[in-house]
């Protein structure tokens, strides 16, 4: 019985890409709808830059499968995509060598009391001045929608120091938003 | 590493949110929430603080042109369930549906100025007619104002009263009265003669002489009605007065005598597309226009052929095997079209219509729903405003799929 392409694990999907051209494509495009959003979003928030984030998607869907055309065994293919990502994000950051303090961060000031979308553009201002680690754990949390024992894998740290550069983090980003959040409750 | 209880309150509120704490932790949690505001508090803010980043996250779509630049770089073909790609912002369709109606909009404003070129054209004309007559006996003669013909037939052509026979009525009417009209005149000459012949006296010369401007009155009369018959009424020849009045069926046969064709331009402004991630396009050619050929078939329905340009993103691939994927950011399509008019739900001189379009692209059949209201101001040029549903189907792995979109229309229409 043949088995539906959706119902099959990411490590098939990888062997699929070294094989003919049908099944390439079909694994592919497979693999690319389940995680090029949760990877995109995590560039998009570490980048921040758009172009940049797209660039790096890119790359990483072209490091897969030539991995997969290398015939390299893969057991976990969301991490070893994420990492990827993540060590060209790292790359893209220490370039940048952006240094935006919790002191000097400037959120513009709204007359009217705050909207949600208000709230979720302060909210990115706010995590963009958070430490590197601290952002980077939030994002793999939130937006890659992943634990803190798979965060701990990818970024080869123990998980209590995930947790606290989680709650740590949360905690200055409400710290910061506090008067906003204020006005949007009244 | 750390117990389980070694936590602040603080902290357990965020690994809660998260879903990280342990049923222990939970109960203390909750314990502790009981009593203490300020920890409820947090822990509103912490939830409030998830669903935000959340939310950005589902906002965070990959853009279609990345995903079509990595599938081509891959050397994958692109699926079509990945073309609708990333939703627009508001202000970006905005953006994009005032850019994309540039050329229909300009097309439609300007049939706007030459439909009412026509109409003050028209109207001019109809001043001069009433100018003329307003000089004459003959308005004296008639119980209707020929000017009232005239009104009834412009106004009353296309609407069910040309069934009811109250065009060709009010013409016989007017027509038959015209022939009294002659016929008092022609009496009033013969009572002149009679008169004349009667008196024998030396102001003989002086009758003939009344006899001669009263026949030269009737000659001035008969043309100013025929002129009257001709201003007033286009598809009426100049009919010599014994030959009135002109009948019914002739009156018929004479409407029945102008084409029953109609051209129209059509833009379109795309309000919302469907799946919900389809995104209007920006095109460097114009797009969004239908140009149409009609045939009425009665005076409520029209049908014809119609072929235009739509704002759909789709790709083309190359010798059919996904080799290579091609944006294309319209699509062309041609179809036959069925128009319907409610005539008797007309208000305020707006009639509402339906049209519905069956056609095709090359990728499938497409169908179009369009409904709304038009308003003729002449006879020659009806303008029409509605909203329009369109649907592009096209094949994927053997199942056919569609993208939907809807729009707001409107037409200008000229009719021969």
């Amino acid at each position: 019985m043949i088995q539906k392409v959706s119902n099959k694990s990411d490590e098939q999907l990888f062997e699929m890409l070294s094989g003919d051209k049908a099944k390439k494509e079909a694994g592919f495009t497979e693999l690319y709808q389940r995680h090029s959003q949760r990877i995109y979003q995590y560039c998009r928030r570490i980048c921040v830059n758009d172009e940049l984030a797209s660039d790096v998607l890119q790359e990483t869907f072209l490091k897969l499968l030539n991995a997969a055309q290398s015939k390299q065994v893969m057991t976990n293919i969301p991490g070893f995509m994420l990492r990827i990502a993540r060590n060209h994000c790292l790359d893209i950051r220490k370039k940048q060598n952006k240094q935006v303090t919790f002191d000097n961060i400037e959120i513009p000031s709204y007359d009217i009391s705050l909207e949600s979308k208000e709230l979720k553009h302060l909210l990115v201002i706010a995590l963009d001045a958070l430490p590197d680690e601290q952002k980077e754990a939030i994002v793999l949390q939130a937006y890659s929608g992943l634990s803190y024992q798979e965060i701990s894998e990818i970024t080869n740290v123990p998980i209590s120091t995930v947790r606290n550069w989680v709650v740590r983090g949360k905690k200055k980003l409400r710290e910061i938003l506090a008067p906003y959040i204020k006005e949007l409750e009244q | 590493m750390l117990s389980e209880t070694n936590y602040s309150m603080s902290e357990l509120v965020y690994l809660f949110v998260d879903g990280e704490s342990t049923p222990l932790q939970n109960d203390i949690l909750f314990n502790a929430l009981a009593s203490n505001t300020d920890l409820q508090q947090e822990l509103q803010e912490a939830i409030l603080i998830r669903d935000t980043l959340v939310s950005d996250s589902v906002a965070l779509a990959v853009p279609l042109k990345i995903t079509t630049t990595i599938f081509q770089n891959a050397g994958v073909a692109l699926p079509s369930n990945l073309v609708v790609g990333a939703a627009a912002s508001f202000g970006e369709k905005i953006f994009l549906g005032f850019k994309s109606i540039a050329l229909p909009l300009f097309t439609a404003v300007g049939g706007a100025f030459i439909a009412l070129g026509f109409m003050n054209y028209f109207q001019s004309e109809n001043n001069a007619s009433n100018n003329t007559l307003a000089g004459t006996n003959l308005n004296k003669y008639t119980n209707n104002n020929p000017n009232t013909f005239s009104n009834n037939r412009n106004n009353k052509l296309t609407d069910n009263n040309f069934s009811n026979n109250k065009i060709s009525n009010n013409k016989h009417n007017n027509i038959t009265t015209a022939n009294e009209i002659v016929a008092k005149k022609e009496d009033k000459i013969e009572e002149s003669n009679i008169t004349t012949s009667i008196l024998k006296s030396n102001e003989t010369q002086v009758y003939n002489k009344s006899i001669a401007i009263s026949q030269s009155a009737l000659a001035q009369n008969t043309s100013l009605l025929n002129q009257i018959l001709f201003t007033n009424n286009n598809n009426l020849t100049s009919s010599p007065i014994g030959n009135l009045p002109i009948n019914n069926s002739e009156f018929i046969t004479s409407y029945n005598e102008k084409l029953p064709l109609s051209f129209a331009v059509r833009g379109m402004m795309n309000l919302s597309s469907f799946p919900a991630g389809t995104k209007s396009t920006a095109n460097e050619v114009p797009s969004n226009f239908t140009i149409s050929i009609g045939y009425d078939l009665t005076a409520e329905t029209k049908i014809g052929i119609e072929g235009g340009r739509q704002s759909i993103r789709y790709y083309t691939f190359e010798n059919g095997k996904n080799e290579k994927a091609t944006q294309r950011e319209s699509i062309d399509w041609a179809g036959a079209y069925i128009r319907h008019n409610f005539n008797e739900l007309t208000f305020f001189n707006l009639t509402p219509f339906a049209n519905g379009t069956l056609g095709a692209t090359v990728s499938g059949p497409t169908g179009r729903m369009i409904t709304g209201f038009k308003w003729q101001p002449e006879n020659s040029i009806s303008l029409s405003a509605g909203v329009e549903a369109s649907t592009f189907f096209y094949q994927k792995s053997s199942n056919w799929q569609n993208i939907s979109a809807l729009g707001f229309i409107y037409q200008v229409e000229i009719n021969y």
